[in-house]
């Protein structure tokens, strides 16, 4: 492995081992409320975020893993988030170089 | 700034759908010209960085929260449309697999986060870099990505309250107008989140700047 490439992965591997980090704030991005929040700040929900649920169902949502401690937790989520980054990456390099 | 599933119409989310998927077209063809052997780990480890930052959850004054982007990065090393693909592929998996954003607002998201942002600090880095102080222009390139992205976001959602209203008078979808959204999520970003971003941006670009001007000496001496 060259010596950039090194950097890099300790690079992210950093930033991964941080991640429980973003566990310490409790409130949610403005506007990203859940229907009890809503509920609880207008009165009432609205007919659509009362009602429409996702597409497809999450595999982990919120990052959060079922029966997992959240700092674990974080740790599978950002782990799992960037190497499904790289592999879709590797995929494309793959086409692409295919295709030339 | 992830929209969730429900709080968009759908004469929102469908005309966004539209207008994206040219966009994303011609983005991902642009990403897999700009993929090589070469330029594989640093667009990966940057995408898989953006990935990883959005998780840090950063508390602000009012009981809400954000985080930073990492858009601005790509879009100065690799171009704004290759910066687009590789943020609406992290948002995409943010959706899919951990429900962070909705799919059915996906485009809105990607066009916010992925190209508003990118656009955004690739042109204002293309204009004021070699003009201003280099980490003055790196900072300002992310702060601006981040607050363009949350004009979009605070658009889509300030708009709602016109496009439906149930019989008791109450907003079906988001149920807060533009004099709310755009003070809230244009006002946090410029304040907060656009700070983080900025900074973030500097430090992450004079990292990769050390780390690359290493290795071309490295194959300079052989």
């Amino acid at each position: 492995m060259s010596q950039t490439k090194k950097y890099l992965l300790i690079f992210i591997l950093a930033v991964i081992a941080l991640t429980p980090l973003g566990l310490i704030a409790e409130g949610p991005a403005w506007g990203e409320w859940s229907a009890e929040e809503i509920q609880a700040m207008l009165g009432y929900v609205p007919q659509s975020i009362e009602n429409t649920k996702p597409l497809i169902a999450a595999i982990i949502p919120d990052y959060e893993i079922s029966g997992v401690n959240g700092i674990f937790s974080s740790w599978i989520s950002a782990l799992l988030g960037a190497a499904l980054v790289f592999a879709v990456m590797a995929v494309i390099k793959k086409s692409a170089k295919r295709a030339s | 700034m992830h929209i969730p599933d429900g709080f968009i119409s759908p004469l929102t989310y469908i005309p966004a759908t539209v207008a994206a998927i040219p966009l994303l077209i011609v983005a991902f063809k642009k990403t897999k010209e700009a993929i090589s052997d070469e330029s594989f780990a640093f667009l990966s480890s940057l995408t898989a960085f953006s990935f990883v930052v959005m998780m840090f959850n950063i508390p602000i004054p009012g009981g809400t929260s954000g985080h930073a982007i990492g858009a601005a990065i790509l879009a100065i090393l690799f171009g704004p449309w290759v910066a687009a693909f590789c943020i609406s592929l992290t948002l995409f998996i943010q959706a899919f697999i951990f429900g962070d954003g909705g799919l059915s607002v996906f485009a809105i998201n990607s066009l916010a986060m992925g190209f508003a942002a990118s656009f955004s600090a690739f042109y204002l880095h293309k204009l004021l870099k070699n003009r201003v102080n280099n980490g003055i222009v790196l900072f300002l390139a992310g702060w601006s990505s981040i607050v363009f992205a949350s004009v979009v976001v605070a658009v889509a959602l300030g708009i709602q309250p016109l496009l439906g209203v149930d019989s008791a008078g109450h907003p079906i979808y988001f149920p807060f107008g533009l004099e709310v959204t755009i003070p809230a999520v244009v006002g946090s970003h410029m304040l907060f989140f656009g700070v983080v971003e900025g900074f973030a941006t500097m430090l992450v670009m004079r990292f990769l700047e050390k780390i690359m001007s290493q290795s071309t000496h490295k194959e300079v001496l052989g």
